[in-house]
């Protein structure tokens, strides 16, 4: 049977930061970021939840995430970190009004 | 625990090395009585310290080498209060020209200062010759 056939495959890429997020280590994060933007990859779901610590330098490669993926038609999502403290710093910043936020990579996945 | 109990650290002005402060303060607060919650005292006083200090590897002693960040935390029983004072012999800077993030608009720069006076009681910052002094208060 004649066929034509075109996969269209949607790359999201789940980044999950395990180990702190501050002005010295946010250097190697945005190095992955921009390793996977030069890749053409737009959509990311950025895991918060075993951060566990983010200050605002890491809160700024966030940004700068977002800024870029948007540009390329795409978007960042991110997942609650566990810790409540870190939680009400992303509230309190309201980081949870520009980015969109959910419980679960799954659920953030499901959102694209 | 009667008499204020107070711990000193003196650091590079290094951000590879400011999460010696966090550890630090950590371990301090692991021992201390009267303590609610831990985990988010913990939390939001150590991104206050995090925040302080890259404010003063970056602009105090901006492209400048060897620069040093002296932090004593001193812990008072009544009421329970901590308080850290961070000394650096950078370039001194002035708190009120730095202005309040727009928190409608998402923004690269500016949470730093905002989230150390949001997180913390009290903050006070003197410059001085040869020695700025932050304060940062919680009382818990």
């Amino acid at each position: 049977m004649k066929l034509t056939v075109r996969e269209h495959v949607v790359r999201i890429v789940v980044i999950a930061p395990e180990e702190r997020v501050d002005a010295f280590s946010t250097a190697a994060l945005r190095a992955r970021f921009d390793e996977f933007l030069a890749q053409g990859v737009s959509k990311f779901v950025v895991d918060l939840c075993r951060t566990p610590f983010l200050d605002s330098a890491g809160m700024a490669a966030l940004v700068s995430l977002l800024k870029s993926a948007r540009l390329a038609g795409g978007d960042v999502k991110l997942v609650w970190p566990k810790e409540e403290a870190a939680q009400r710093t992303l509230r309190l910043t309201k980081f949870d009004r520009v980015f969109e936020m959910s419980d679960t990579a799954d659920l953030a996945l499901e959102r694209f | 625990m009667n008499l204020p109990d107070s711990f000193q650290l003196d650091l590079p002005a290094d951000l590879r090395y400011l999460n010696v402060v966090g550890a630090c303060l950590g371990a301090i607060l692991e021992r201390t009585e009267g303590v609610g919650d831990l985990a988010g005292l913990r939390y939001n006083v150590e991104l206050a310290l995090q925040e302080t200090c890259t404010n003063v590897v970056e602009h105090a002693y901006a492209g400048q080498e060897g620069g040093r960040i002296h932090v004593q935390f001193t812990l008072s029983p009544t009421p329970h209060r901590l308080t850290v004072d961070i000394r650096d012999t950078g370039r001194p800077f002035n708190p009120d020209l730095v202005a309040e993030p727009d928190l409608d608009t998402v923004q690269y720069r500016g949470y730093g200062l905002f989230l150390i006076k949001e997180l913390m009681d009290q903050v006070t910052y003197e410059p001085g010759p040869a020695n700025n002094h932050w304060q940062l208060v919680k009382n818990f």
